[in-house]
């Protein structure tokens, strides 16, 4: 399975059922959620063709999306990070509905408590705080802006996650 | 039947302990310590780490001033016993290291029982170490430069940020990486602590025999927190088929002093010597006469660490140590030194790529015989 294969999955996997479970309001699914099929490709204005060196690439994420029934989510894009054709890293934006309450620390952190192999934690990079989590070889970054989620996942073995981290930090969804 | 006089009398009394007691409930003080570390840890700073280690040999100084733009931009000045021993900065992926004594380089070597542990990354995934090493040498080695206090960038060689708590690292082992952790550290001490408490000079509780630290200056708006810690365990008690020995936590004497809602200082002493008496009940074991207390905490320390290393448990330290925060949510600016020569840190202890960690665990161990090495005869 190819590495972007495996993100693809993973990531899909963290957008859809993640987020549904971390919403923990089964009660509220049928009018709260956006059916799969409706979640919407979105498009990161302003994100460059190169990204500190890295080719960015984005991946066609509707069919995985389309076959979940319902989620918390209404809007995503994924994006590979290549240099050489070898996936270096994964840029995922995830918007939420208006049923999510992103605002809240408490939402936010249990939807981030569902991501990575580890337990997150906070970090501090130019003024905003990154959760930080581990993956199976690979370093997860997670981040909120607005409705927003943006999630940043680099293979273990390249050289500038935070470089690049912190390039991710300054894109506006 | 009680005399309206004697209840009057406890009343007062009741009365006076309430308000003499110097705090609410201790989870409003936990609360308030809590909140102020959390507003405190996303804000740049400055600070002066201090600390003193004991052991059978004296007294060891160390100091760290440190300087934090956020939590992947800082710089560090290292001080062992009052020289000027290293400099460190790290800016994202990049670490530069230069040591201004390099008879000390030896204490930050990498060592053979971390040969899996790199740097950098942004968790550093244990698991994940590359077989590629950083690529074919080309120049001189960091240990060809470290010697000569020559400043060495590695690009990607920061410490690890995750995947590397300090619960899996000895206290003390790495003094850079021990002054950033502070604050995590004071939360981490919070859930070991028996409780915690506003300091009140007034409280019926207070023994100012026992208090190791400064009081707050009147009129200085410093609000200070006392961590009481929990009784030691008795000699019957065990665990997972061990005897449950003390840990630091039993020992523990720690303030943190809180200013407008943000931690301006910690201080920490592992205090033994002044459980003795307890020690000794408990163990049913007496001490020298003829040594004094702070002799006899050495012994005792190095005995029970004898018990715990044997458990597969960290060793206690016998240490204080002052924590001095400045320039709260300042403009404080990391940049990186200019003149430096470009090489593997990974010879350095939780630094370099973790793909590099092999080879800088071969090379440390080289170095660090050549720094054994007795100097040449003069020809």
């Amino acid at each position: 399975m190819s590495p972007l294969r495996v993100v693809l999955s993973l990531l899909a996997g963290l957008a859809v059922a993640g987020l549904l479970s971390a919403c923990g309001r089964s009660d509220a699914f049928p009018s709260a959620a956006t059916p799969g099929k409706a979640v919407q490709a979105l498009d990161l204005a302003g994100l460059p063709s190169d990204l500190l060196g890295l080719a960015v690439k984005k991946e066609d994420v509707a069919e995985p999306v389309s076959k979940v029934p319902a989620t918390f989510i209404d809007g995503l894009a994924l994006y590979s990070l290549r240099h050489n054709e070898l996936v270096q890293a994964t840029l995922q934006v995830t918007r939420f509905n208006h049923s999510a309450d992103v605002g809240s620390e408490k939402f936010r952190l249990s939807v981030v408590n569902q991501i990575g192999s580890s337990t997150p934690r906070p970090f501090r990079l130019g003024g905003r705080t990154v959760y930080l989590t581990t993956g199976t070889k690979q370093s997860i970054a997670v981040w909120f802006s607005g409705r927003y989620m943006l999630l940043l996942a680099s293979r273990a073995d390249y050289d500038e996650p935070r470089t690049l981290l912190r390039k991710a930090l300054e894109l506006q969804p | 039947m009680i005399p309206a006089r004697t209840k009057v009398l406890a009343v007062m009394l009741v009365v006076a302990a309430l308000g003499l007691s110097g705090c609410g409930p201790s989870t409003d003080a936990e609360k308030r310590v809590r909140a102020a570390l959390k507003a405190t840890e996303r804000l740049s700073r400055s600070y002066l780490y201090s600390e003193t280690f004991t052991d059978k040999a004296g007294s060891h100084d160390t100091t760290v001033l440190g300087f934090v733009e956020d939590d992947f931009r800082y710089k560090a000045h290292v001080t062992v016993g009052g020289r000027p021993t290293l400099d460190e900065s790290v800016n994202d992926d990049a670490l530069a290291v230069r040591f201004l004594d390099p008879a000390r380089i030896g204490d930050f070597l990498r060592r053979p029982t971390k040969q899996d542990k790199g740097g950098s990354g942004l968790g550093a995934d244990k698991t994940a170490a590359s077989p590629v090493a950083t690529k074919a040498k080309t120049g001189p080695t960091a240990a060809e430069l470290l010697p000569t206090h020559r400043w060495v960038l590695d690009p990607a060689g920061a410490p690890a940020v995750v995947g590397t708590p300090s619960g899996d690292r000895l206290v003390g082992a790495d003094p850079v990486l021990d002054s950033l952790d502070v604050l995590a550290y004071v939360e981490r001490s919070i859930g070991e602590a028996d409780r915690i408490v506003e300091f009140s000079e007034d409280s019926l509780e207070y023994k100012k025999a026992e208090d190791p630290f400064e009081h707050p200056k009147k009129g200085s708006g410093v609000v200070r927190y006392d961590f009481e810690a929990p009784k030691l365990p008795k000699a019957s008690q065990t665990a997972n088929g061990n005897q449950v020995t003390p840990d630091a936590r039993h020992f523990r004497k720690m303030s943190v002093y809180v200013k407008d809602g943000r931690v301006v200082q910690v201080a920490e002493k592992i205090d033994v010597a002044a459980r003795l008496k307890d020690l000794a009940e408990i163990y049913d074991t007496k001490f020298p006469a003829d040594r004094s207390k702070d002799q006899l905490a050495v012994i005792a320390i190095d005995a029970l660490n004898a018990i715990r290393q044997g458990q597969g448990q960290q060793p206690v330290r016998l240490r204080s140590m002052e924590f001095k925060l400045a320039d709260l949510g300042g403009s404080v600016k990391v940049d990186m030194p200019t003149d430096t020569t470009t090489a593997s840190l990974a010879l350095l202890e939780n630094r370099g790529r973790a793909a590099d960690a092999a080879v800088g665990a071969v090379e440390a161990a080289a170095l660090a015989a050549t720094l054994a090495a007795p100097p040449p005869p003069p020809s």
